[in-house]
């Protein structure tokens, strides 16, 4: 059982979707995280071990290597590749209740701004990291936000700016959010943010990058 | 105008359309913006890169706007300065790289609205990996339609004797974003087809704005990464 854990914690770090995808090389012709979490739900593994040795494993891996600059963007992006296939196995299991999200966790690019890649690659990485995801998507106002909140009340938020001149637009935002939902853990992140930002704002917590996001997030309230 | 020959002088008011094969983007320098070392992109990332510098070509609209001002249009006054009666506030950092500038050139590049709509479609076909990709090309297309203009400013700043600056912009060391507004009353109006959002976001999204320093003592600093304050950037080299 731990074999085939680690085996799909070793393919969602290195992006092999299923046997037919040919990267990375040496994996070729090999079971992708497609048919190694079909396997393992067959054998008995429970949908909460799968998940939590198997996916969280492997994206956490390659979040950590993500902080570090050892990987880049792509690299990143091709792991939740995998990681979406496996989780097509788990989202039965979700619905069902037999597995259990960490938490739930609403994403957006704040009013005035369209930047988006940053901010999904946070969404795949909390996804990976076992947590459902409700993404708003980008120019997200201060009254999306709060309608997401009362929908799934008790989530974390994150916030993403990439200019200065829309990451004052978080300001708003948060002092909202603390104004009806005075728990809710806010997460800042963006290439302008920075610790010092987040804290005069009145935000939780700055992450340079999505791993950061989960680790916090996992510390702070899971 | 469309096209300028090499040796033709660089015009006041002017907006360049710039062939894409002009620009002569690689695939190393596509690889590098993404944060690897030339050739160490992992598969199939440089196959997209190769297919999808192809697809750009066809989409690419990329086009320079230029104005150039000159002494006593342009007063440098500490951390700010003044052009044409426009006051711009680079901050110390960049207005001591400025000091001694006769002239200056500021400019907007755009790859177009036609390379917003693709990366789009890129990334609607649900592979992130070529819409990342398709997203750097965009990127790199219209820093390399920068440096495109910024070897005409170094042309005609030879011919006035003088030296060029590095290319600085809002949102850059202690410059910020908003002076876009300012930046852009100087130039020709919709320029390239930009339009500044409130927020000071440019639209089409790949587009820059900036302005380069000429004068007899000017410098250009060897290594942009020396002026840039992003400690966290990936591309910190
Ligand atoms: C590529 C790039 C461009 C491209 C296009 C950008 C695009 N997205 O389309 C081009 C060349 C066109 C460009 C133009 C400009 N740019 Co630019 N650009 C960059 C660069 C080099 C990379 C951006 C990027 O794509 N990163 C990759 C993505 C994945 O990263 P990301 O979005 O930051 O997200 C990561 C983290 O921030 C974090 N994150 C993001 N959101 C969230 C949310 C949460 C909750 C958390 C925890 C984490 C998190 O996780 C992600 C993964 O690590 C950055 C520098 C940098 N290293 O970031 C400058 C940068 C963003 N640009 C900057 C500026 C100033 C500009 C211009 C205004 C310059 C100008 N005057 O021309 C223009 C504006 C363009 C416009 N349309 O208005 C500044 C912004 C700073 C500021 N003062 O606001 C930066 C930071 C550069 C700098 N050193 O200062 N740019």
């Amino acid at each position: 059982m731990d074999d085939i854990l680690q085996r799909i914690a070793t393919c969602i770090e290195r992006g092999k979707v299923n046997a037919t995808s040919p990267y990375p090389p040496d994996l070729k012709g090999q079971d992708g995280a497609h048919e190694l979490t079909k396997a393992a739900l067959e054998m008995g593994v429970s949908p909460s071990d799968v998940l939590a040795q198997g996916l969280v494993v492997g994206m956490n891996s390659i979040g950590r290597k993500f902080s570090e600059n050892k990987v880049f963007v792509p690299d990143l992006l091709m792991a939740s590749k995998a990681m979406q296939a496996a989780m097509v196995h788990l989202k039965p299991f979700f619905e069902s209740g037999e597995a259990k999200h960490r938490g739930t966790f609403i994403i957006g690019t704040v009013q005035g701004d369209l930047h988006d890649i940053g901010k999904n690659l946070v969404s795949m990485v909390m996804e990976g990291g076992g947590w459902q995801v409700i993404d708003l998507g980008v120019d997200v106002s201060t009254e999306k936000f709060l309608d997401a909140l009362n929908a799934h009340p008790g989530s974390a938020v994150g916030l993403s700016a990439l200019l200065t001149t829309t990451m004052v637009n978080m300001e708003k935002t948060v002092a909202a959010v603390r104004a009806q939902h005075p728990d809710t853990k806010i997460i800042v992140g963006g290439a302008p943010l920075t610790a010092e930002y987040a804290k005069k704002i009145g935000a939780d917590a700055y992450a340079p990058d999505p791993q950061g996001a989960l680790d916090y997030l996992v510390g702070a309230v899971a | 105008m469309d096209f300028l020959e090499a040796d033709a002088p660089l015009l006041d008011g002017e907006e360049y359309s710039v062939e894409f094969e002009a620009l002569a983007l690689n695939p190393a320098q596509v690889e590098w913006a993404m944060g690897y070392e030339p050739g160490q992109a992992p598969e199939p990332v440089p196959g997209v890169i190769a297919e999808l510098l192809v697809e750009a070509s066809r989409h690419a609209s990329v086009k320079v706007g230029v104005r150039l001002f000159r002494a006593p249009e342009v007063l440098l006054d500490g951390a700010a300065m003044q052009v044409d009666g426009v006051v711009l506030n680079p901050g110390d950092r960049i207005a001591g790289l400025l000091s001694g500038a006769r002239e200056v050139a500021i400019y907007a590049a755009t790859a177009g609205s036609g390379v917003d709509d693709w990366i789009r479609a890129q990334f609607a076909t649900g592979d992130p990996v070529r819409g990342y990709v398709a997203d750097t090309i965009g990127s790199e297309l219209v820093e390399r339609a920068a440096d495109w203009l910024e070897e005409r400013v170094i042309d005609h700043a030879i011919g006035l004797g003088c030296f060029t600056t590095s290319r600085f912009s809002p949102g850059f060391c202690e410059w910020d974003v908003s002076e876009q507004h300012a930046l852009f009353s100087l130039l020709p109006r919709a320029c390239c087809g930009i339009t500044l959002t409130e927020t000071a976001l440019m639209l089409p999204v790949k587009s820059v704005s900036g302005l380069i320093g000429m004068g007899p003592e000017c410098e250009r600093a060897t290594n942009a990464c020396m002026v840039c304050t992003m400690k966290t950037c990936f591309r910190r080299r």
